[in-house]
Order: C-alpha cells, then structure tokens, then sequence
C-alpha cells in the first residue's frame, strides 16, 4: 500500500501499520508534511502538535515492535476541534475572549478515550467562534478555497477532506458535525443526544450538545465513534456489523422519504443528487416510503430558540462585558437577540421538543421505519465572500440555508450520519443525511455504508490545495 | 432574559430599546437593526409551538430524553 494521505483512508492506514508497510513515524511525518504543505492556503489548524506527534510517533513505533503493543488506534493521526480540552494547550474556541485562558489540566473525557486508545493529536482544528455559526473563519474549503467548509467543526473537515488527519472530533448542536461534512465530501456523525460524554468540550446548548466524528469513509467514522463511545473492542468487527442486509446490500430496510420540509427550496443539484441517491437506495433493495412529518419546522424551531436562549446564558458576561467587542459581530448578534427573549419561549420550545420526538416516534412506529433519508444541507458550500445562497424560493441568510434541514434532528435528539451522495456542477460536494432511532448508529452505519460502497462518492478526493 | 410575555410576534424599535434597557445590554446605533431583526426571527418561531399544558409538570421540562416513547399501532392511525 502506498502511503498516500491525499487518499489514504484510516482503516487502510491501520491495515498499513499491521502490516508493516509503513512505520507510525513515517505516517504521522507524512501528515505533518502534508500540514505544512496544505495549511498557507487551508488555514484548518490553530495549532499544529509537530513535535509532540513525531515524539508520540517514535514511542508508539518502539512499543510496537519491542513489546508488541496494540492499540486499536495506534499510531493514526487525528485533529480535534478547538472547543475539546487537551491537557496542556489552550482551548481558544475561535475566540479573541479567550487569548489569555490557562491551558487545560485535563483531556476532555472523548480526547482522553482516544489518547488511550493510541491515537496521537496532529493539532487543534479551526471552529467558528464558541462553536456558533457555520463558516468557521479562517478555513476555507479544500474543493474550492474560495469558499466555506461549513461549521462549525469546519477545521475537522476541512483537515480530513485534505489528508492532514485521518479523522477528526467535532461537536454537533445545529448541524455542525453533518455540515461540515456534507460540504467538504467526507461523512460525519451525530450521535443521540446525551449518549457521549461532553466534559471538557466547552458548551453552546446543553440541551443539545453532541459530540461525534468526522473522517474518510462510513467505516472510518464507526472505528472512531466506537473509541468515544468506550466500545473500542468493538473495532475489529466492524466489517461485520457493516454487512449487507441481504444480496441485494438494503433488501427489505425500509427508509422514509420527506415528502415536505426536507426537499422543499433547495438547490436543484443537491435535489437531484438526492433524487439520485434514493433510486440508489431502492436500487439497493431498500423499500422507500413517502413520509410527511408534519412538526419538521416546529423541530428546527424548537432547536434554534434552545440553542439561542441557552448560548445567550452561557455567554451572559461576555456580551455586558468590556471585552464584547471582541466577539465577531455575529456571534455577539446571536448572543444578544437570545439574551432578549423572553422567559416562556424556552419553556415553550421545551414543550414543543417533546411533541417533535413524539410526532417522529410515530412516524417511525406506523410506517415501520429503519431509518430517514434526506439532504444534508439546503445548499452547497457558499462562497466565503457572500451572506445569502441562490435558493429556488429567492436567497436566504447563509446560516438559516445550511443548517434548515439539520437543526430538527438536534431538537428531536436521533443519530444522523452524512455521507457524499455527489456534486454539483462546479465540483462541489453534497451531502445525504440518513436519521436513524435513537441509538441505533450502527443502523445508520450500516445502511449508509451499503449506499457508500454503491456509489464510490467518497473515493472522490478534494484536491491537494498547496501540496 | 426578560420575563415578560411571550405570545406577541415581533417587537417595534421602541419594545427593542426597553428590552435592552432590561437585559443590562448596550448595543450601538450601527447595530441595532441587526439584532433586532434576529430577535425578531426568534419570536417568529413562537407561533409554531403548541400551547403549554395546564397541567405540565415544570421539573418535567428540565430533561431531554431522545429516547422514543412506546407506540400502539392503533395510536398511530390519523
């Protein structure tokens, strides 16, 4: 195998390292390479660990081959968003607030899981401040530089979509794991609300907060959620719980298809990328029903007015402070419009998110769903010198266009893996969401792997900007 | 935040500036618009929400759990 990180997946880099086709110095030094060639012009990482990976790199080798040490991730290089403590550096989320914090004493509980489970660190990946908003300055695209890579984890996708990590942590309360991925052509997932832990990830929502991977392929992702997930014995039967469900790949799993809301004002290549991907799924042996849910606006409701109302207490000295004028204006817009609403939308929208989970459980139950499908995003990845998107109903607001669509799925708390489902006519990548019930990520999984394997869109790379 | 009743749609720029007055924030002149047309946006999502039961148990309000509740088919039929 070659060592190639322009294409190079993390299970095949595992493959490489067991096989001895290449040492985990020279992987981690061919990252690093990579980084220094791609970040000028990407601009993915706020800081890169060189010294402490190719150390960490030397360690691993020597326990490899001295001690036959295994770990399931050993050796693979990973970033990690920069609102995840790493003990030792500072966690700056974006922001100029936080220039002069102290470096974090510990490793947030899932960057811990995976420094146990051998993965070494290749820097901290760009957000949008505080992890609210879409476009996640100063990333930009690695399919067309002139463009966003989406947010918030923006960084992590951006450094994965490139090859400068094989995968990467993000953090998701809008959609800003799936839109990230879903605009820079690599897959992501959302896990169910609250099943990860989030200490030592600095919070947006609470209420809404996930945390979750982004990398190179469906099986990619799996190995990394089931690090994070405390299940990393789990990883060596991952071509098991990845198998078809019949001969056919999707035989008899039956999949909703929105009838409103999720294909409604769109782009009309990402609706035609997603009209291509359900014949596929069909094609695949899937059953397709056509579903309406009804309370999908009440959802991304519900999500917005949590998230806007919790961020705006979270943020409550920041936006009274002297240093507010430090906050980018849109973050500090978003933080005092929620700080300005009033006490019964919360209690309200609390209520309503409870009717949101009901009205999809029924769904689910009376059509006897296995999963969901529907676009990632309204839009492809906007240019970064513009505030609204073309959109077939007039243009609408950058942030509302991107996260439309995922915003429900954090308000009703399901898992949500994006995986590339094509381009538009400029080459630009476009995600599909598959929405599974609550924990089952391996059913999302396995279904999204079956559509990956058929399509071959994530064997697509980004081109290699500046290497 | 205001506690303050939350049924009307949107808020006039005289409602935005007492607002501001109460929530202790300070937002300049070149700004203004910019939030007020985000804090309008936020309360236009209020008509889409159910009305809050009389009989709700506030502590039940607190937890989010996404795990979905036990269905009947025959609650399913609409």
């Amino acid at each position: 195998m070659t060592l190639d990180l322009a294409t190079i997946s993390l299970r095949e880099a595992i493959s490489g390292l067991n096989h001895r086709e290449f040492s985990v110095f020279e992987l981690i030094r061919e990252t690093l390479l990579r980084t220094r060639a791609t970040e000028p012009d990407l601009h993915a990482y706020v800081e890169v660990f060189e010294e402490e990976a190719l150390q960490t790199a030397l360690v691993h080798d020597r326990a490899r081959e001295k001690h036959k040490v295994r770990r399931p991730l050993m050796g693979l290089p990973i970033g990690i968003k920069d609102i995840f403590d790493i003990a030792g550096r500072k966690t700056l989320c974006g922001s100029p607030l936080r220039q002069d914090v102290e470096v974090a004493t510990h490793d947030a509980e899932v960057v811990h899981r995976l420094r146990r489970d051998g993965a070494i660190f290749i820097g901290k990946t760009v957000t949008q401040e505080f992890a609210a908003g879409v476009v996640s300055a100063p990333c930009r695209n690695p399919w067309d530089l002139d463009r966003i890579p989406g947010g918030s984890s923006g960084g992590s996708a951006a450094s994965v979509a490139i090859g400068t990590c094989l995968g990467a942590l993000g953090s998701d309360t809008g959609g800003s794991i799936r839109i990230p991925a879903s605009v820079t052509g690599t897959v992501g997932l959302k896990p169910t609300f609250e099943r990860l832990p989030v200490t030592g990830v600095y919070p947006l929502s609470p209420a809404l907060d996930t945390v979750g991977p982004i990398a190179r392929s469906v099986a990619d992702t799996l190995v990394l959620y089931l690090a994070i997930a405390n299940r990393a014995a789990e990883i060596a039967r991952i071509d098991a719980m990845l198998e078809p469900f019949g001969p056919k790949k999707l035989d008899r799993v039956r999949i909703g298809i929105p009838a409103t809301f999720f294909t409604e004002n769109i782009q009309p290549d990402v609706k035609a990328s997603f009209i291509a991907a359900i014949e596929t799924l069909e094609s695949l042996g899937a059953e397709l029903i056509d579903v309406d849910w009804r309370d999908a606006a009440m959802a991304r409701a519900v999500a917005a007015v949590i998230n806007r109302v919790e961020s705006a207490a979270i943020h409550r000295d920041h936006i009274r402070g002297d240093e507010a004028d430090k906050l980018d204006s849109g973050t500090r817009m978003r933080f005092e419009a929620g700080a300005l609403l009033p006490d019964d939308m919360l209690r309200r929208a609390r209520v309503a998110r409870k009717a949101a989970r009901d009205s999809i459980a029924r769904i689910y139950a009376e059509y006897r769903l296995d999963a969901i499908a529907a676009p990632s995003t309204a839009a492809i990845a906007p240019r970064a010198d513009c505030l609204f998107v073309d959109l077939p109903d007039g243009t609408e607001a950058v942030g509302p266009a991107l996260t439309r669509l995922t915003m429900p799925w954090n308000a009703t708390g399901q898992p949500v893996i994006s995986v590339p489902c094509g381009f538009d006519a400029d080459e630009m990548p476009i995600g599909l969401s598959i929405v599974g019930k609550p924990d089952d990520e391996l059913g999302i999984s396995r279904i999204a792997h079956q559509y990956e394997q058929a399509t071959n869109w994530f064997r697509t790379h980004a081109k290699a900007v500046g290497a | 935040m205001p506690d303050r009743d939350g049924s009307s749609a949107s808020v006039n720029a005289d409602q935005f500036r007492a607002l501001l007055r109460e929530a202790g924030l300070t937002v300049s002149e070149d700004r203004a618009p910019m939030v007020l047309e985000e804090l309008n946006a936020q309360l236009g999502f209020a008509h889409l929400f159910p009305p809050v039961p009389s009989d709700l148990i506030e502590a039940d309000l607190a937890q989010f759990d996404p795990a979905f509740p036990t269905i009947d088919q025959k609650d399913t039929a609409e």
